[in-house]
């Protein structure tokens, strides 16, 4: 994209302790600790963020520890002891032959999905709705007074 | 009653006095001269500026509802949060106006000139952006669902996130855009542009895309599923992960297609296999093309000493002991209820997609690949020392894992289900 939208953005070496509300994308390359609301976080692989952490979605690379919720994560990097990960989708790419784990987990917990926790989930696919007319155009507003 | 005239208007402005807040409702200003003008708050509902020149003016947060801003020039404008429900803006120009958050809802864009404007978070539900210029332009988490974009040039715009549920993109250019993530169900988009879009992660059930261009475009972990594609062209698109019904993709037209996790042409499927290579994968049988560290395409065996056990669909297997040796691949389709299995070391365990592990334990240094279910029943941890665990998109587990001193290695599909706790070797 040619311009990139507003950011916060914590540099590397820049260390934070507090509560961070924001409506722009969060990016931490340096360590935040405490409570994070934003609609995007990303961690990079020089960052950590301890805390609670409440974002749409998240992209850590860094270190990560607390209590996550969130909508979408993809997740690499380290995450450490006592940490809950609460999502929607989770996903966690596999490391290329050789090199070193993409993800680490300490002792934590994740809770990813919504689906009913049975064994037996039925499977069935939707059934295929009809298909839909083409929305047209609504009519323009015509001209006022003038 | 309006606070002022039209010459009172243009004379404060002339002489670069502010209307912040002013009540200008219902003043005839088209054609006029209010560049760089301070209209912030302001209430212009219904006002006429046909034509009339607004570059650079600060309208953030002011009312204009209904008004007739028909070939009105708004080259950088401040409009965040404004309120332009049911306003006319046929062929105004918007070229990197900010739109932020505002509400355009039914507003009529027809023939607009929005190159690279800001509409993130803009409510654009039911309006007309017919034919607009939209290229480069930042519409991340818009609400476009219903809105009409026929033939609207929308090349490199951003559109992460976007709500587009049966929004019409019929004969739109999407060249470049990036759609990671939105949300397209039920869109109507016959011979849209997407070539070499970002689509990954994107929903388009029920969408018509019939003779749509995906050539290189990115649809990993995309929805596709009962989406009409026929004649629609998939050359270069990259496919790993999408969910879609296969006889779909008997109707799309493509010379390869990539199925590699990563999108670098490792896995590459000429056209006329692709239906077969789709089903092989989708049923968890080994993939004719092997993938470098795929999530969750199964893993061909690659010598013959890899005894190999099937469990298939239909039996039951109740508290069992299992012991499998080095380097077994064992596939699961069956039920398996309070069974204790052991894994040697490069062994690897598939629970398939009609598998069910309930209550069973797993121990021992193998691989776990589940696209079934897998789910522990009181004894816990019920997966221990494994060094690989992957769930696939529909696969789900529900259990507590004890790693190996080395610590296990993970893959994740997005769309899988986790109640995972994960501890460290004792």
């Amino acid at each position: 994209m040619s311009d990139s939208p507003k950011q916060t953005i914590l540099e590397d070496g820049t260390e934070f302790d507090g509560s961070v509300k924001s409506k722009c994308p969060i990016t931490v390359s340096g360590k935040l600790k405490g409570e994070v609301v934003a609609p995007s976080l990303t961690i990079t692989p020089s960052g950590s963020v301890h805390g609670q952490v409440k974002v749409s979605h998240l992209k850590s690379q860094g270190e990560l520890a607390g209590d996550i919720e969130a909508e979408n994560v993809e997740l690499a990097g380290k995450v450490n002891d006592q940490t809950t990960i609460r999502a929607s989708s989770l996903e966690v790419m596999l490391n290329q032959p050789g090199s070193k784990l993409q993800v680490t987990f300490g002792n934590c917990e994740l809770q990813v999905g919504n689906k009913a926790a049975s064994n037996d989930a039925a499977k069935n696919p939707p059934a295929a709705p009809a298909a839909p007319a083409p929305p047209t155009p609504p009519a323009a507003p015509k001209a006022p007074t003038r | 009653m309006a606070d002022y005239s039209r010459e009172e208007v243009l004379e404060k402005i002339k002489k670069g006095e502010s209307l912040e807040r002013a009540d200008l409702r219902d003043i005839a200003l088209n054609q006029a001269n209010l560049e760089g003008a301070n209209l912030r708050r302001a209430d212009l509902e219904g006002v006429n500026l046909e034509e009339s020149n607004l570059k650079r003016c600060n309208l953030s947060s002011a009312n204009l509802r209904d008004a007739y801003l028909v070939r009105t020039d708004l080259e950088g404008a401040n409009l965040q949060k404004a309120d332009l429900e049911g306003a006319n803006l046929e062929g105004a120009i918007l070229q990197s106006a900010d739109l932020s958050r505002a509400n355009l809802e039914g507003a009529t864009f027809e023939g607009a000139k929005l190159k690279g404007a800001r509409l993130n978070y803009a409510q654009l539900e039911l309006a007309n952006l017919g034919g607009a210029i939209l290229e480069s332009a930042q519409l991340t988490n818009a609400d476009l669902r219903e809105t009409y974009l026929g033939g609207a040039k929308l090349i490199k715009a951003d559109l992460q996130y976007a709500k587009m549920e049966k929004v019409n993109l019929e004969e739109s250019d999407l060249t470049e855009a990036n759609l990671k993530e939105a949300n397209l169900r039920g869109a109507y988009s016959e011979g849209v542009n997407l070539a070499r879009a970002i689509l990954e992660g994107a929903n388009l059930e029920n969408a018509s895309l019939a003779r749509a261009n995906f050539v290189d475009a990115d649809l990993r972990h995309s929805n596709l599923k009962n989406a009409k594609l026929a004649g629609a062209k998939l050359t270069g698109a990259k496919l790993a992960g999408i969910d879609i019904n296969p006889e779909q993709l008997a109707e799309v037209v493509a010379d390869w297609v990539d199925f590699s996790p990563e999108a670098n042409g490792q896995i590459k499927i000429k056209g006329p296999e692709i239906v077969q290579y789709y089903k092989r994968l989708k049923s968890g049988e080994p993939a004719v093309a092997a993938a470098p560290a795929p999530v969750a395409a199964p893993v061909a065996p690659t010598s013959q000493d890899q005894a190999k056990r099937f469990f298939g669909k239909g039996d039951v297997l109740r508290n069992a002991t299992l012991e499998f040796g080095e380097k077994s691949l064992v596939e699961i389709e069956s039920r398996f209820e309070k069974c204790l299995i052991t894994l040697g070391n490069d062994a690897q365990l598939t629970i398939g997609p009609n598998g069910v592990l309930n209550g069973c334990n797993i121990a021992g240094s193998g691989e776990i690949i589940i696209h079934g279910c897998f789910s522990e029943n009181g004894s816990s941890p019920s997966i221990v020392g494994t060094k690989r665990l992957i769930v696939g998109k529909n696969g789900s587990v529900f259990g507590t894992l004890q790693q190996p001193p080395e610590l296990t290695e993970f893959g994740f599909e997005r769309g899988c289900t986790l109640r995972l706790k994960i501890s460290k070797s004792k």
